[in-house]
């Protein structure tokens, strides 16, 4: 073929291939040991940058060797993967989803997306296909297990966590279906597999499903203070926000739930409710408002700095103090700062609790039991109570401020107020609008007329034997 | 079983082979006589004549004990090369199967579906190479190696060679098949979870054809409730819409051993509103003998909606404790037994009041061997998804290994098939084209075809004409980065484009006729779903297109290696 | 020639063509020959000459590109004269991962011999080419001599009137060699007919009754061994050593008779001569033919 001998043409092929070596060995070189700044260039920069699968998350050697398998068709595996879930989605065969998503993720685990879009999927799609409420509470959960994994096995993602708490605290705590889901977290429908109590694999300590949340994002935010991967899913106050917040959503649960709870644990609940809020406040103002973070233009927060302390952060960041109180301001609205600070207190106190628990028995006195007495004697004071509150906290909208803030407390006072009247109409003293009875502030308020207007259809329309 | 197989047309097929045989034969005879006229001159045609004489004689005189020994020589081939060695990464596959099915959470909590399709995927994509290699490279690596060329000095008839390469490979493939099959089935039996080794059955269905009628109680349609996938018509609740299905031929006396009849549905629910949450959303079964027009339901036969039990795997104490929680206590299964006697309220009303009466499912509810059942939603403003496959009477169960055997029987004749197809290939082509001639073969009739068939629907249906054009238009259309539904300026060139687009549709609605439908080869759906492997929709479809290639690949082995100078360098 | 014609050729050319089809390779160049029952007949030539091509086309193996072919009567593509056919390839093209015992099996198989018939050939054969103690071995680990037996076994399987044997003795060392000359020998004994091809001289002279020498694939000469060798006017007398006095003596002798003594010498192959003058001529004049007792050797 050309001048070279056959030798002479294979010694050309060895120094190729020698020469070849030398920048693999130096790019490529394993560590010497398991962990270490040692080895070859790519092996040192893995190291450093932290990429190494070991150190990424749990490592899964069928993920790994699944990758080495598929050389460099990993990509195109994956793509056709995905689009054979989609098709399965499409045709309901959720079975078969799910072990799509699994050979998915060994290609890909640590693609968040994956686990997060397959996680949704699951929840979300897979779950509100279903009729059964139990069937929907199992694909709910099982992509709670799916993202638990995904947890792990990506251990510097914040996002992950946040997520998962987002459907421990919002799928099942606001789905139409919550109070079966909220019941099937604590104690699993599929009582004999799990003797009566949570499926481990969410739930491992049996807690209720906010508190749950809570660690959850206990967990994204102690991810994001590592700032090894950065969380691009809401401003940062706002992230930080959240483990707080699902103690709010708790305690606001432990009040509702009392409604349909035996009527011998409703104290209990309240107190607890009580405390939690107490808790709340503590940690809302002493922890989150604390909390020193740094964001894009606004430079180093506090939420609830004190003026010397912003001075120190502008002059850092060669700002001027007035801004920093305008930032500060601006966040403190962002993430309803006042507003929480304010229900914290206002929940925490024995006669809000009280106020609370009175408006729920007068509600069961005059819908279980029929007592009108008892009924009429309950959200009275009740309504008392709750008016020496609304007395206390009262602010610059004048004594109606906190029904004003809080809507849903506004709601609960006058839903109490047209049930106090009905009873009083029942006992045959109705009320006279002249009369100073509890809460009439709210009552006249013009704000309120609407909600009014539409709650006393609401009420009609329910005595009228209709349940919805 | 999500789709519904038709039954398979086995005279029209056998017609259609026909044609196509017929078709292909007159068309190789032309191309040979004209091939010879153009290099041997006028006694070309002749000597076409002769050979195809000496075809017929050679057809006609084989040896079962030459075809024997060439096929006994194949496998000792296959054996001494090690082909076995394939085994070995089966049972390598098999015992690392805990990491591709792996639920390291929950491995309870596996329905028995993805178990089976686990086993039944990694033997054919294991078998499949197996199948195809040896096929297609052992006749190039005879002539290579030229020990074929000992061998065609004795009398041995080229269709010998063929068939016997063919039955030697076809026996490896078998066994290998049958060793991996039988481990498969003790995997799957140990390795489902106890709480779903009831879905290890073979169900035996009765599907019968189904008919709406819409909300006014006239013969339609149902409704699409916004689902991307059209498999399901949803039927209003509370309005006169019905779907009706007709149950046909059915055994009667057969039937009437079991003294009633089990139904079972699979209908989906559709909510416009939430409801009551708690509660499945109902629908009625009513049975109707329409020459004795007879109506007759009752209370037994409203059933809550059980969607997706199948999808997965429940406790066996969720399904029977009938205060379970939710549904209030309501049962929803999948399956409706319907006894043989039916008490019912006669509101026909021409006797005015209501009057309770019984009925006899078979000598009442059926009409000669045909049943009816009209299924109606029981809740206002929801809907309920229906499908033909979505209700069928359920006849006794069969063992899951039948079903199971099923499935690795049509995955047999597909390996037979690719078998008969590579060797046939490798009596003109060398080992690699052989392969991917195979391969691709495979490939067109197991993926493509679907795609094909609408394309060539639209094509045919619309006026020769697809959406977005043929190979050249689309071609132009990306280039130019045109829309689908943008009109192509009007000259020759496009007119010339058009009219090769259109020709080439010809060429694949004619190729669509030989390439095999492997799809037919793919019946594990049915096992992983439970279902028996039904003679008319799957088995036999897959042995009809199997038997169908045997003789048209036999010839043109035989041809091609009768014409083929082994010696030519 | 009176003798029966087992083999016969008319005009017979094969010309190989590269893959559009055009002509490549004139291989073999209108070849007419005759092959007689029960003789050993010898194809000669230089690699490349068209032996093996020939031996093909008689087989079937190849399609002639022009003339015709009769094997037993019966033309060339005819897959029933293999029957009585016989054939040991240029290399023994064998299956390597088969066992003796197991390729006579195979191969009397494909005669569509009864099991009993073939054991009984297959015990005969292997005893007659001497593989009694490897007949369980398979072949891929046989050296070349038994490789060579094994084939010349398997091409008897079926007790052939023809046998076709593509250079039979080579790689083979002398005392192989010698075996297989005996074993064609014998074959002819038994009245079979042989065609063997070689391009080794000393092979063909020892058994061959007649002979052609193809050269570039045009056959040059045909005809008996003895004949061919032979010059009408001259005549050779080989004896035992003789001294130089007999030596004398004889020369006395045939002075009487008018004859001259040209050379005194020990024998040299002349088959060789033969061969080697007539591919010079071949060279020096091509495309003449010779015609039997006409060649190069006659005319000298």
């Amino acid at each position: 073929m050309n001048a070279l001998s056959t030798r002479n043409r294979k010694l050309v092929y060895m120094g190729i291939v020698l020469a070849l070596l030398v920048p693999i060995i130096y790019l490529g070189q394993p560590p010497t040991t398991g962990a270490s700044a040692s080895g070859g260039l790519i092996s040192r920069m893995r190291f450093e940058e932290d990429l190494g699968e070991a150190s990424l998350g749990d490592v899964d050697p069928a993920s790994t060797s699944m990758s080495l398998v598929l050389l460099g068709l990993r990509g195109i595996a994956a793509n056709i993967l995905w689009m054979q879930a989609e098709e399965e989605k499409m045709t309901k065969q959720w079975s078969q989803l799910e072990r799509t998503v699994e050979s998915i993720l060994l290609l890909q685990p640590h693609f968040q997306s994956v686990w997060k879009f397959q996680c949704w999927n699951l929840t979300y799609n897979v779950s509100a296909e279903c009729d059964a409420v139990e069937d929907r509470y199992f694909w709910v959960k099982r992509g709670l297990i799916f993202l638990t994994r995904g947890v792990d096995r990506n251990r510097y993602i914040p996002e992950l966590p946040h997520d998962a708490g987002d459907f421990s605290g919002k799928k099942i705590g606001r789905a139409d279906e919550r109070e079966f889901y909220r019941k099937f977290f604590v104690v699993d429908p599929d009582r004999e597999r799990f003797n009566g109590g949570p499926d481990k694999a969410v739930n491992p300590d049996g807690i209720d499903n906010y508190l749950r949340a809570r660690e959850w994002y206990q967990l994204a935010n102690d991810r994001a203070d590592l700032g090894k991967v950065q969380q691009h899913k809401m401003d940062f106050p706002l992230f930080f926000a959240y483990p707080y917040r699902s103690l709010f959503d708790y305690a606001t649960a432990q009040q509702q739930d009392a409604v349909n709870a035996p009527l011998e644990d409703i104290p209990s609940l309240f107190q607890d409710a009580q405390q939690r809020w107490a808790e709340a406040a503590r940690e809302w103002t002493s922890i989150y408002g604390r909390k020193v973070f740094t964001v894009p233009i606004f430079g180093t927060l506090q939420i609830d700095g004190t003026e010397e302390e912003l001075a120190q952060f502008a002059a850092a960041d060669n700002m001027s103090l007035e801004q920093k109180l305008v930032f500060r301001d601006r966040y403190q609205n962002t993430v309803g700062y006042r507003f929480w600070k304010t229900r914290c207190e206002v929940e925490a106190e024995t006669e809000m609790s009280d106020a609370h628990r009175l408006l729920v028995e007068g509600r069961r006195k005059y819908e279980r039991d029929q007592d009108m007495v008892g009924a009429e004697e309950a959200y009275r004071e009740g309504l008392l109570k709750m008016q020496s509150m609304f007395q206390k906290f009262a602010g610059e909208f004048g004594p109606n401020q906190l029904g004003i803030d809080d809507r849903d407390l506004a709601e609960e006072v006058i839903k109490a107020l047209i049930f106090y009247r009905s009873t009083r109409e029942l006992l045959g003293n109705p009320v006279d609008e002249n009369e100073d009875y509890p809460m009439r502030q709210l009552w006249i308020d013009p704000e309120m007329q609407s909600q009014i207007k539409e709650l006393l259809e609401k009420f009609q329309r329910w005595q009228g034997g209709l349940t919805t | 079983m999500t789709t519904l197989q038709l039954p398979y047309d086995l005279l029209g097929g056998v017609l259609h082979w026909l044609a196509a045989v017929l078709v292909v034969c007159a068309v190789g005879l032309f191309v040979g006589m004209v091939v010879s006229l153009l290099t041997v001159g006028p006694r070309g045609p002749g000597l076409v004549v002769d050979v195809l004489q000496r075809g017929l004689h050679d057809m006609l005189h084989m040896s079962a004990r030459r075809i024997g020994a060439i096929a006994s020589l194949t496998m000792k081939e296959s054996f001494r090369k090690k082909a076995f060695a394939v085994l070995v990464v089966f049972i390598i596959l098999f015992l690392m199967a805990g990491f591709f099915l792996r639920n390291p959470e929950r491995p309870d909590d596996l329905p028995a579906k993805p178990y089976i399709a686990f086993v039944l995927m990694t033997i054919r994509w294991l078998t499949l190479p197996v199948a195809l290699l040896l096929a297609c490279w052992g006749l190039p690596t005879d002539i290579k190696d030229r020990s074929l060329h000992t061998v065609v000095t004795k009398p041995v008839r080229r269709s010998e060679i063929m068939i016997g390469r063919f039955l030697g490979y076809g026996a490896v493939t078998t066994i290998f098949l049958l060793v991996m099959s039988l481990i498969g089935y003790v995997f799957i039996n140990r390795s489902v979870p106890e709480l779903s080794q009831p879905q290890l059955v073979s169900r035996v269905p009765v599907y019968g054809s189904l008919t709406y009628l819409d909300r006014n109680g006239e013969p339609g349609e149902g409704v699409n409730t916004g689902d991307i996938w059209t498999f399901r018509s949803y039927i209003e609740g509370l309005t006169k819409a019905a779907a009706i299905w007709k149950f046909d031929n059915l055994d009667v006396e057969r039937l009437k051993q079991h003294d009633g009849l089990r139904l079972e549905n699979r209908f989906e629910a559709f909510r416009t509103y939430k409801g009551v949450i708690g509660q499945p959303i109902m629908f009625r079964i009513t049975l109707v003998n329409p020459t004795k027009k007879l109506r007759v339901t009752n209370g037994d036969l409203v059933k809550g909606v059980a969607e997706f039990s199948e999808e997965r795997q429940r406790s066996a104490a969720l399904e029977e404790d009938p205060a379970a929680e939710s549904f209030g206590g309501l049962r929803t299964e999948s399956t409706i037994s319907i006894p043989r006697t039916i008490t019912y309220i006669d509101v026909s009303g021409d006797r005015g009041g209501d009057q309770a009466k019984t009925v006899d499912l078979f000598d009442d509810l059926i009409d000669g061997n045909s049943l009816t059942v009209e299924v109606t939603c029981q809740d206002r403003d929801q809907y309920l998804g229906t499908a033909q496959s979505d209700l069928f009477i359920r006849l006794p169960d069969r063992g899951f290994a039948s079903t199971y055997f099923k499935s690795i029987f049509t995955m047999w004749l597909m390996l037979m098939l690719i078998c008969l197809l590579g060797t046939t290939a490798s009596c003109f082509v060398k080992g690699p084209v052989a392969t991917l001639l195979t391969f691709s073969l495979f490939m067109l009739g197991e993926h493509l075809r679907p795609q094909m068939d609408h394309l060539l629907k639209q094509f045919n249906e619309n006026d020769r004409q697809v959406l977005g054009g043929g190979v050249l238009e689309s071609v132009y259309r990306i280039v130019l980065q045109m829309n689908p539904s943008q009109e192509l300026p009007d000259n020759p060139a496009m007119t010339i484009m058009q009219w090769i687009d259109r020709r080439v549709f010809d060429m694949l609605g004619i190729f669509r006729n030989v390439i095999p439908n492997f799809e037919y080869f793919n019946t594990a759906a049915y096992t992983a779903n439970g279902f028996d492997v039904s003679w008319n929709t799957a088995l036999l479809p897959a042995i009809a297109t199997a038997l169908a290639y045997l003789l048209p690949c036999v010839l043109l082995g035989y041809f091609s290696l009768q014409l083929r100078e082994l010696e030519a360098k | 020639m009176s003798a029966e014609a087992v083999i016969q050729t008319r005009n017979l050319s094969k010309t190989y063509r590269d893959f559009w089809g055009r002509p490549k390779v004139r291989a073999l160049n209108s070849l007419t020959l005759d092959v007689n029952r029960g003789e050993i007949f010898g194809l000669l030539g230089p690699n490349g000459s068209g032996k093996t091509t020939t031996l093909k086309l008689l087989l079937g193996l190849l399609f002639p590109t022009e003339g015709d072919v009769s094997v037993l009567g019966k033309p060339a593509h005819d897959v029933s004269k293999n029957e009585r056919i016989g054939y040991l390839p240029e290399e023994s093209y064998l299956y390597r991962f088969l066992n003796a015992d197991e390729t006579l099996d195979f191969y009397g198989k494909l005669f569509d011999m009864p099991s009993k018939v073939r054991r009984e050939r297959r015990d005969k054969l292997i005893e007659m080419v001497g593989l009694q103690n490897a007949r369980r071995r398979q072949l891929k680990e046989y050296s070349k001599g038994m490789t060579r037996r094994i084939g010349l076994a398997q091409a008897l399987i079926n007790d052939p009137e023809l046998v076709l044997l593509d250079e039979p003795t080579s790689g083979l060392d002398p005392l192989g060699t010698r075996d297989m000359k005996d074993l064609i020998l014998k074959l002819k004994e038994q009245g079979k007919t042989v065609v063997m091809s070689s391009h080794l001289l000393a092979d063909v002279q020892d058994v061959c009754d007649r002979i052609a020498i193809l050269y570039a694939g045009e056959l040059k000469v045909v005809g008996n061994v003895a004949d061919l060798l032979q010059s009408q006017d001259e005549t050779q007398i080989l004896s035992s050593q003789l001294s130089p006095e007999a030596v004398q003596e004889v020369e006395a002798v045939l002075a009487r008779h008018g004859a001259t003594v040209k050379r005194v010498s020990h024998p040299t192959s002349t088959l060789e001569d033969l061969f080697l003058r007539t591919v010079e001529e071949s060279k020096a004049r091509p495309g003449r033919r010779f015609g039997p007792g006409e060649g190069p050797a006659a005319k000298s």
